[in-house]
């Protein structure tokens, strides 16, 4: 599958909770169940551990995007969200692929690409 | 009284108070100050009253550098000149764009944008646009409540245009609009098919002697003139006066080798795309209102030119309908009406908006109560970046070998773009992207070409048709051509009016400046003629 606008709609953007209100929301959860188009964030992952080989970890990755997260189905959601906002507000942003992200998101999309977090 | 130097053997010599050379924003503007005054005026133009081939032609012209439509296609050579084909999307310049900047090479004007403020006031009244009113508090007025962007990063910005009610942009047409007043003008004469082939000055290139006219294929003969002004436009305002080589060997004014270099562009181009689950509060701010008489989209904020160390850059949402829309089928079939000619592929279309019919009922409500119809789930949303250009010496306006319909060197146009204006471009691109992240209202993805740092990009943009810099405006002669009251260095009954004179052009749109610089021009005169 490319990545396009609509997969990057459906995976990075939308599943990570990208603060778009009124969004069809895919499921996730603290299974592993993050997106409902994985290739497209594994796309946009590929290309941020290109640009950043040195987070090629996924422990590390996990470490810091998840750590202190709350466990409850569906907190986790909003756990990524703020931390985007976070990043947003912080100027934490990075540029994957042209796609202007928080840091957090792309990081997230990094795991999925490296396989800690599986569709 | 408009008449045609061909059928006029008496305009063959003629003497007068001010020869305003070129009718289009400027000249007719300055003209239109005199009417009923005791100065004649004579208003010399090279086409006639409508568009005619042959005298286009004398556009054509060489480009050299930076792919560069043919030069006869951005401007037209009749009464009126290129605002018979302008939008009339109108601004003035901001404050910075004036002002020195440290960090953009050969900027700053010798005025201040303080002093443009209230010819800007009349500008308005010459364009027959609204009050002049912008920024916040335009928004204000227009009752807009936009997302909370960083003002230290970004600013909301609004564009005016000129408009009727139910028929959307109805850009002036000075020729036609002001023809009638022009007309009647006692004391003003409007000499069409005249073209200038020279300006001679005394031997020691310090005043305009007379002006040497022709027209193709028929009489030549010479204006005598107390002041004269050139108003031809960016490209052909170098042209003539580098043409005007008999006493001064590189061109008139051009002692410093500045006449045509710095020519300018503002840059166009779709920077990026964006992706949002729910455009409505975009659509609601970031697009037309009152029926497309204001434009509403974003620039860099002043700090952030600053801190970037970028040009003055701003950016227009373009929300594309989905083509299967029953909103982009009416938008097609109105547009190909408004051009007079039956819709393409007309039973589809209409079958669209029977399809669609709750979305282009609401559309045509929205146009009905004077709003911009919004377009339902846009099948992409589009950054249309707008740059300035920085100056760039080696960017420049010269003579070609060959020659036009009147024996006269054509144009050779070399533009040039530099890294400085992608990075302008860019900040652009990621401000935007970052603000509207913070703000939740989607993600940006920028375009590769914005991204690219091997010259590569530089087609991926394109010209505006706005022509500026050739003439540049400074106090000394060793930085600009004119100065700050537009008269040419050195020469002194010798103006110019027009985008030539910038040495900045800011983002924005240059005919409302063009036309309040030349009413502040007009003001000079009438004190220069009466002290004369």
């Amino acid at each position: 599958m490319p990545i396009n606008r609509r997969n990057i709609l459906r995976g990075a953007v939308l599943a990570l909770g990208a603060m778009m209100p009124g969004a069809a929301m895919s499921r996730i959860d603290d299974h592993g169940v993050l997106f409902q188009s994985p290739r497209a964030a594994r796309t946009v992952g590929t290309h941020y551990l290109a640009q950043h080989p040195e987070e090629r970890n996924a422990a590390r990755l996990r470490q810091g995007l998840l750590a202190g997260a709350p466990t409850e189905t569906g907190a986790l959601r909003g756990h990524i969200q703020a931390k985007c906002r976070q990043d947003f507000a912080a100027g934490h942003t990075v540029v994957v692929d042209g796609w202007i992200l928080a840091r957090s998101e792309a990081r997230a999309c990094a795991l999925v690409a490296l396989g800690a977090l599986v569709a | 009284m408009i008449e045609d130097f061909r059928e006029q053997a008496d305009a063959a010599n003629l003497d007068c108070d001010l020869c305003i050379i070129g009718a289009g924003a400027a000249g007719v503007s300055i003209a239109r100050e005199f009417l009923g005054s005791a100065i004649s005026v004579c208003l010399v133009e090279s086409g006639g009253l409508d568009f005619e081939a042959e005298t286009q032609a004398l556009y054509e012209g060489e480009s050299v550098g930076l792919s560069y439509p043919d030069l006869d296609i951005p401007r037209l050579r009749y009464f009126g000149g290129s605002t018979n084909h302008w939008s009339s999307q109108c601004a003035p310049l901001d404050a910075l764009d004036m002002a020195p900047r440290s960090w953009v090479a050969d900027s700053g004007w010798p005025i201040e944008r303080a002093v443009l403020e209230p010819f800007y006031d009349r500008a308005h009244t010459a364009c027959d646009l609204g009050e002049n009113l912008y920024g916040e508090a335009l928004i204000k007025a227009l009752g807009l409540a936009p997302p909370a962007i960083d003002p230290a990063k970004l600013r909301n910005y609004v564009w005016q245009y000129r408009t009727r009610p139910n028929l959307g942009h109805a850009p002036l047409r000075f020729g036609a609009f002001y023809r009638e007043a022009l007309e009647k003008a006692v004391n003003i004469r409007v000499l069409l098919h005249a073209n200038v082939t020279d300006i001679r000055t005394n031997n020691e290139a310090n005043r305009v002697e007379h002006v040497a006219i022709a027209a193709l294929d028929g009489p030549a003969g010479r204006i005598r003139a107390r002041q004269v002004v050139l108003a031809c436009g960016g490209i052909e305002n170098a042209r003539i006066m580098l043409l005007s080589d008999k006493i001064e060997p590189n061109g008139l004014g051009n002692r410093h080798d500045l006449v045509g270099r710095y020519f300018l562009e503002h840059i166009t181009g779709f920077g990026g795309r964006m992706v949002t689950a729910d455009s409505t509060p975009l659509q609601e701010n970031y697009n037309y209102h009152q029926n497309t008489k204001f434009w509403f989209g974003l620039a860099l904020s002043e700090a952030l030119q600053g801190s970037a160390e970028v040009a003055n850059c701003a950016a227009l949402l373009q929300y594309v309908p989905n083509m299967e829309s029953g909103v982009g089928a009416l938008r097609r079939m109105w547009a190909d009406i408004r051009e007079g000619e039956v819709p393409d592929d007309l039973g589809q279309e209409v079958l669209r908006v029977i399809k669609d019919l709750d979305g282009a009922s609401t559309a045509i409500w929205q146009r009905l109560a004077g709003k911009a119809p919004r377009v339902a789930n846009p099948a992409e949303i589009l950054l249309d970046i707008r740059s300035e250009q920085v100056p760039n010496r080696d960017s420049r306006v010269m003579l070609a070998d060959d020659v036009d319909g009147l024996g006269l060197r054509r144009t050779r146009l070399d533009w040039r773009m530099g890294e400085q204006d992608r990075r302008t471009m860019e900040v652009m691109g990621r401000t935007l992207g970052e603000e509207f992240g913070r703000l939740g209202l989607g993600r940006v993805r920028l375009e590769d070409w914005l991204l690219a740092t091997d010259g590569s990009w530089t087609g991926d943009v394109v010209e505006s048709s706005h022509h500026m810099g050739t003439t540049r405006m400074a106090t000394m002669p060793q930085r600009g051509v004119v100065d700050e009251h537009c008269r040419v260095h050195g020469v002194e009954n010798l103006h110019v009016a027009g985008s030539s004179v910038f040495p900045t052009g800011g983002h924005v749109n240059p005919t409302l400046t063009i036309v309040a610089l030349a009413l502040r021009l007009a003001d000079t005169l009438k004190d220069n003629l009466a002290r004369a």
